[in-house]
């Protein structure tokens, strides 16, 4: 059950359930953190992690194979009373599999209203590539 | 930002609405709360105070990467209300948006002093 802080309830029904199961998802392996969505085409993979309320310089983001990783932490004002806290705090560490090859040093990574948004193109050498064959 | 992503500008109804995580703790002037709104720009985040009860809406949009057919990351809504006790001046209330990260100052009211009501004699 949701302890409710004295001065602020949730006045919606729907909002205490919803804010229910986020918790228990939260309670999965902290490698579940962040959320992230990732996107390819032939020529490159776009990787989307939600990180509201961080900085770049809280982020680490490494690319190693077919693996790229994201990590970083969020520091808390220990002294905080709190009425409620659902936002994630202390060390992440999540890692994607990527489905090719990229090539790391054109990666390109930006974190804009709190999502990082990480372009990775494909290896040249690791793309598909076309064989004519010649008909006798 | 890179040409190949396109935003979409036009307006469509959010397929999925979420539940913003949110911290709430005490701060000298009273309370603030901390609410994850990752990918939400100011012009699309609306803050209502009706009453006590304080609502904060807010949506993302759609985005289309180059090499697929239609939207790679669906626009999403973002919903969550909250009953303000007298204990808060809702009049004082202050919200600011930074990294996806809305956070709203609920200055304590005033406590009304116990006091002694003249009476006029005629």
């Amino acid at each position: 059950m949701l302890t409710l802080p004295h001065l602020l309830r949730i006045a919606h029904p729907a909002a205490a359930i919803h804010t229910e199961i986020d918790r228990l998802v939260d309670r999965w392996p902290s490698t579940a953190y962040p959320p992230v969505g990732m996107w390819t085409s032939t020529d490159e993979a776009v990787v989307r992690a939600e990180l509201p309320g961080f900085a770049l310089d809280q982020i680490e983001v490494e690319v190693r194979e077919h693996t790229l990783r994201i990590s970083g932490e969020r520091t808390t004002d220990g002294e905080r009373e709190y009425l409620r806290r659902e936002r994630w705090i202390g060390r992440f560490d999540r890692r994607v599999h990527l489905p090719f090859a990229v090539d790391a040093d054109a990666a390109q990574a930006r974190l804009t209203d709190g999502i990082l948004e990480i372009r990775l193109p494909r290896l040249e050498a690791d793309k598909p590539r076309k064989i004519e064959i010649a008909v006798q | 930002m890179t040409t190949e992503a396109i935003q979409t500008t036009e307006e469509k109804r959010p397929l999925q609405t979420r539940t913003p995580r949110a911290d709430i703790y005490a701060v000298e002037a009273g309370y603030q709360a901390q609410l994850e709104l990752p990918g939400v720009a100011a012009d699309d985040l609306h803050i209502t105070l009706e009453h006590s009860a304080l609502t904060v809406r807010a949506h993302t949009r759609a985005i289309r990467y180059a090499g697929s057919e239609g939207n790679s990351v669906e626009a999403l809504a973002y919903e969550r209300h909250f009953r303000l006790s007298d204990a808060i001046d809702g009049t004082g209330i202050q919200a600011e948006l930074k990294d996806g990260l809305l956070t709203l100052t609920l200055p304590k009211a005033e406590r009304a002093q116990p006091r002694t009501i003249p009476v006029a004699l005629n």
